[in-house]
C-alpha cells in the first residue's frame, strides 16, 4: 500500500446548526473543518484517503457528509447517523445503502442516557438489515458500556462492528483495570475489529508516549494487528495535540511490528472492514473483466452527473444510456478497445477517463470471412 | 445427488417415457397417447417430414436414447420414409423399453392410442428408482440465449461463462454454440482451442456460419445493437460468447455427437453445404434439441426480452438478463441475473447461483418451466458431414 487511510475523521460546518456538544467546546474546535482545511494536512502526512464519521445525530448531516464525499477526492468512505430506533430505520438503512460512499452507522451512544438502549428490540430488525447489506456499525462507547456490547455483539457475530478510540478510557486519570478486563473481553469473544485513535484526547494536553503506552500496548496485545486500524479523530484531535504529531506517535508505537502488520493497521484494515475498496469504481458502472479499459453503464447516467471509477472522481462529459461503455483509462488513438478481456475494435482518436466509447471514436477490426479471400465457405474439413 | 445409470455407462437425473412420431401423420395419435398418460414423465416429440433426413434418424436416435430417457414408444404411420427399424433397433439395443406401434398395421386411430396407452403404461410400471450416485462430472451442460437484449451480453451470458467455468473446474461436460453469433471471435476462439488442428475447424465453422447467413441475407450486426449500446460485430458476439466462460476448448462437435467426458464444446448448429433447407435453426428449441441429442443433461437458457420455453427430456433452467423483464415474468424465470445492473451482485456471483440451481435440478427440483409443463420440441431438415478428426483431439 502506498500511503495511509486515516479511519476516522470529521468535518463540520457550524450554520448547519446541529453540532449541539460543539457550544461547550473550546474555541480551538468551534469553528468549520471542511475538506480545504485537512487536504494539505493529508497531503503533507502521506494519508490518500480517509472514512468521514458523522458528527452530529441527524439525517441532514449524514447527507451533508455523503455530498462532501461525492466531491471530496480523498474521501474513501461515510460512517453516517440513522435514527437506529425509528420504526421505520430498516427502511432507511436500504435507502443510504444505495449510496456508493455510505460504508456504516455511527449512533451516539457514549450520549444516550440508557445505558441498555443499544439493547432494545427495536434496533434487531436495522442490525440485521444492516448485516444484509454489509454496511458497518461504529460503537461510540465510553468504558461502562462494554458489557452491554459484548451482549450486543454475541447476539449479532454477523455485524461488522469497529470499537471507536478504544472506547474512551480514562487515561488522565489513570482509570486502567475494568476497561483492560472488558475491552479484552470484546476482542477475545467477538469479531469486532477498534479503532486506534481519539486516546490523545482522553489523555489531556499534556500527555505523550509514556501516559498512552500502557493503553494502546493493551489494544495491541488484545486486537492484534488484524483488527486495529488508525484514525486521526480530527478535528477534536486539535484539542490535544495535532495531526502530525499524533501519525508519529502511532508510528512509534508499532515499530517494533513487521511492515504488512505496520500496513494493516496504517490503512489495509481499515480498506478491508468499511469494503473500501469494492467500491472505489461506481456500482452503476460494471467491469465485465479485469483487463478491460471500458466500462459498461448499468443505468443511465445523465452529462455532468459525478461517477467514480477506481477511485477517481470525474464528471461525466456526455449522457450515457444503459449497456453504452465509457472508457475507465485513457485510450489512445490505435490502442485496442478491450471488454470481456479482449479486443473489440481500435480507438479512432485519443479517448479520455469516462468518454462514452461507440461508433465515434471506436472501430471494428472485423473483416468478414468471406471477404478476406482463398477460403472455402462449405464445410468444415478443411 | 441420484441418477439413473444407462446401459452406455451414462447417469440420467431424469427418468422421461418418450412417445415419439415419425411423420406429422402420426403426431395427433402420439399426442393422444401422452395426452391419455397425463403424467409429466410422459412426453411427446417428433419429426414431421415425410422423406428421409439423416440428420433427423440421428437426433432421433440421440435423444430417444439420452440417459435421461427410460422408455420408448414409437409411433408411425407406416408409409413415411423415415427409418423406424435403424431407430427402434438403436433403442433396444440401449437396453430401454421400447415399443413399436405402426397405424396402417394396428387398426387405425382410436386402436393405436388404445395401444400406445398401454404401452405407456406398462412401461411405467417397469421404470426403476433412482439407482446411481450422480456426480458434477457427469453431467453434460449446455447453453443458449435467445430473445436477446442490450442486457444479454453484460449480465446473464456473462454469468454463465462463470459457472462453465466452474462446472468444466470440477470436471463437467459444457456445450456452446450459435457459431452464426460468434462471428467476430474468431481469433479468441481460436486461441482458446486445444490443438492448432482445432482452431483451424473452429474457423472453418464460423467461416462456414458467416458465409450462410450473409446468402440468407442476414448480416449480424443490426443498427438496434447499435441503440443498446454495442458498437462492434467482436463486441456483440462477445457478447453471446461470454457464454462459453474461459476455459479451454476441448472440441468441435455436431448436433448427436456426445462429446468425451468433461471440457468444454462449440457445438456447430449450421448446416454443411449449399443452404438447402432455410435456416440453420428456426427456433430456440430447436438448438436445445440439438443440445440434448449431444447428451446435455440440463440447458441454460439465457434471455433478456424473456423466452418462457423448456424442453422435453432435459430441464431448461432460464436465466433472465433484464430486471425489468425478470419483474414481469418472474414466475417463469429460474434467475434474476438483472441484479448485476441494480449494482446489488456480479457476474460472478449470478454465475454461483447458477451453479447451486445446477446442482439443485441435477437433484431433482423442478426447473420453472417443468414446473409450469413446457415440454417444447422441435426437429426440422438438416444436412451434416461427420466431424473431422481434430475435431475431438482426445480421442
Amino acid at each position: 500500500m502506498n500511503g495511509y487511510i486515516d479511519s476516522h475523521q470529521h468535518f463540520w460546518q457550524l450554520s448547519r446548526g446541529d453540532y449541539d456538544w460543539l457550544d461547550n467546546s473550546p474555541e480551538r474546535i468551534r469553528k468549520d473543518f471542511l475538506p480545504d482545511h485537512l487536504r494539505p494536512i493529508l497531503t503533507d502526512a502521506e494519508v490518500i484517503g480517509t472514512v468521514l464519521v458523522q458528527a452530529a445525530p441527524t439525517e441532514a448531516e449524514t447527507s451533508f457528509l455523503l455530498e462532501l464525499a461525492e466531491r471530496t477526492e480523498f474521501v474513501a468512505g461515510v460512517v453516517g447517523w440513522m435514527p437506529l430506533d425509528a420504526e421505520d430505520a430498516a427502511d432507511k438503512i436500504d435507502r443510504l445503502a444505495e449510496n456508493p460512499w455510505f460504508k456504516g452507522v455511527r449512533p451516539m451512544i457514549q450520549d444516550i442516557a440508557d445505558d441498555e438502549w443499544m439493547l432494545k428490540p427495536e434496533l434487531d430488525a436495522p442490525l440485521k438489515r444492516l448485516i444484509r447489506h454489509g454496511l458497518c456499525f461504529d460503537a461510540l462507547v465510553k468504558p461502562w458500556h462494554l458489557p452491554n456490547l459484548l451482549r450486543l455483539l454475541k447476539r449479532y457475530p454477523k455485524l461488522r462492528s469497529v470499537v471507536n478510540h478504544g472506547a474512551k478510557p480514562d487515561i488522565a486519570s489513570g482509570a486502567f483495570d475494568d476497561w483492560s478486563r472488558d475491552i479484552a473481553a470484546i476482542a477475545n469473544e467477538t469479531g469486532a475489529f477498534c479503532k486506534l485513535s481519539g486516546l490523545l484526547t482522553e489523555a489531556g494536553f499534556a500527555a505523550g508516549i509514556s501516559e498512552l503506552k500502557p493503553y494502546v500496548e493493551h489494544l495491541l496485545e488484545c486486537f492484534g494487528p488484524e483488527r486495529l486500524m488508525w484514525g486521526s479523530d480530527w478535528p477534536v484531535l486539535l484539542l490535544a495535540g495535532d495531526y502530525r504529531g499524533w501519525l508519529s506517535m502511532v508510528k512509534e508505537f508499532t515499530s517494533r511490528l513487521g511492515e504488512p502488520d505496520k500496513s494493516s493497521i496504517m490503512g489495509g484494515n481499515c480498506a478491508k472492514f468499511y469494503r473500501l475498496e469494492s467500491r472505489r469504481t461506481d456500482r452503476r458502472l460494471l467491469r465485465l473483466h479485469p483487463q478491460d479499459n471500458i466500462l459498461v453503464c448499468c443505468q443511465s447516467l445523465a452529462k455532468a452527473e459525478r461517477i467514480s471509477v477506481e477511485g477517481v472522481r470525474v464528471e461525466l462529459p456526455t449522457t450515457v444510456e444503459t449497456g453504452h461503455k465509457i472508457a475507465s483509462s485513457a485510450i489512445s488513438k490505435g490502442e485496442k478497445v478491450i471488454k470481456y478481456g479482449v479486443p473489440i475494435g481500435t480507438a479512432r482518436v485519443d479517448i479520455l477517463l469516462a468518454d462514452h466509447v461507440h461508433l465515434h471514436n471506436l472501430k471494428s477490426d472485423y473483416v468478414a470471412s468471406h471477404h478476406r479471400g482463398g477460403k472455402r465457405a462449405t464445410g468444415t474439413r478443411a | 445427488m441420484k441418477g439413473w445409470l444407462r446401459k452406455d455407462g451414462r447417469k440420467g437425473i431424469r427418468n422421461v417415457v418418450l412417445v415419439a412420431y415419425l411423420v406429422e401423420c402420426a403426431h395427433h395419435v402420439a399426442r393422444a397417447i401422452v395426452t391419455n398418460a397425463d403424467a409429466t414423465e410422459v412426453q411427446l416429440i417428433g419429426f414431421p417430414g415425410c422423406f428421409p433426413n439423416d440428420y433427423a434418424l440421428k437426433v432421433m436416435a440421440s435423444v430417444c436414447t439420452h440417459p435421461n430417457v427410460g422408455g420408448v414408444v414409437l409411433v408411425s404411420l407406416g408409409c413415411e420414409g423415415f427409418d423406424r427399424e435403424t431407430l427402434a433397433e438403436c433403442v433396444r439395443g440401449s437396453g430401454r423399453h421400447l415399443e413399436t406401434l405402426v397405424i396402417q398395421q394396428s387398426g387405425g386411430t382410436r386402436r393405436t392410442i388404445d395401444l400406445g396407452s398401454a404401452a405407456v403404461a406398462e412401461i411405467r410400471t417397469k421404470l426403476s428408482s433412482p439407482d446411481c450416485e450422480i456426480d458434477i462430472p457427469d453431467l453434460v451442460v449446455g447453453t443458449v440465449c435467445g430473445g436477446s437484449d442490450g442486457t444479454s451480453g453484460i449480465t446473464a451470458n456473462p454469468a454463465v461463462g462463470h459457472c462453465f467455468d466452474q462446472l468444466i473446474a470440477e470436471g463437467a461436460t459444457c456445450i456452446f454454440e450459435e457459431t452464426g453469433e460468434l462471428i467476430g471471435c474468431e481469433n479468441v476462439m481460436m486461441a482458446r482451442a486445444r490443438t492448432p488442428e482445432l482452431a483451424l475447424e473452429i474457423e472453418s465453422s464460423l467461416t462456414k456460419a458467416a458465409n450462410y447467413y450473409s446468402i440468407l441475407g442476414f448480416g449480424s450486426f443490426a443498427p438496434g445493437n447499435a441503440d443498446g449500446g454495442l458498437t462492434t460485430q467482436e463486441e456483440k458476439s462477445m457478447g453471446a460468447y461470454c457464454k462459453s466462460g474461459s476455459s479451454q476448448i476441448d472440441g468441435l462437435i455436431k448436433p448427436g455427437d456426445v462429446p468425451d467426458k468433461g471440457g468444454l464444446y462449440l457445438l456447430d448448429v449450421v448446416p454443411d453445404g449449399e443452404p438447402r433447407f432455410g435456416f440453420p435453426n428456426i427456433s430456440d428449441n430447436a438448438e436445445i434439441v440439438e443440445l440434448i441429442a449431444c447428451g446435455a443433461h440440463i440447458i441454460l437458457f439465457t434471455t433478456g426480452r424473456g423466452s418462457v420455453v423448456g424442453s422435453a427430456i432435459s430441464p431448461v433452467i432460464k436465466i433472465c438478463a433484464n430486471p425489468e423483464t425478470f419483474a414481469m415474468l418472474s414466475a417463469d424465470m429460474d434467475i434474476n441475473a438483472g441484479e448485476v445492473l441494480l449494482g446489488d451482485k456480479t457476474p460472478q456471483d449470478i454465475g454461483e447461483d447458477i451453479h447451486r440451481q445446477v446442482v439443485a435440478v441435477a437433484r431433482g427440483d423442478e426447473t420453472c418451466s417443468e414446473a409450469l409443463g413446457h415440454q417444447e420440441f422441435i426437429l426440422t431438415y438438416k444436412t451434416f458431414e461427420p466431424i473431422g478428426p481434430a475435431c475431438l483431439p482426445r480421442r
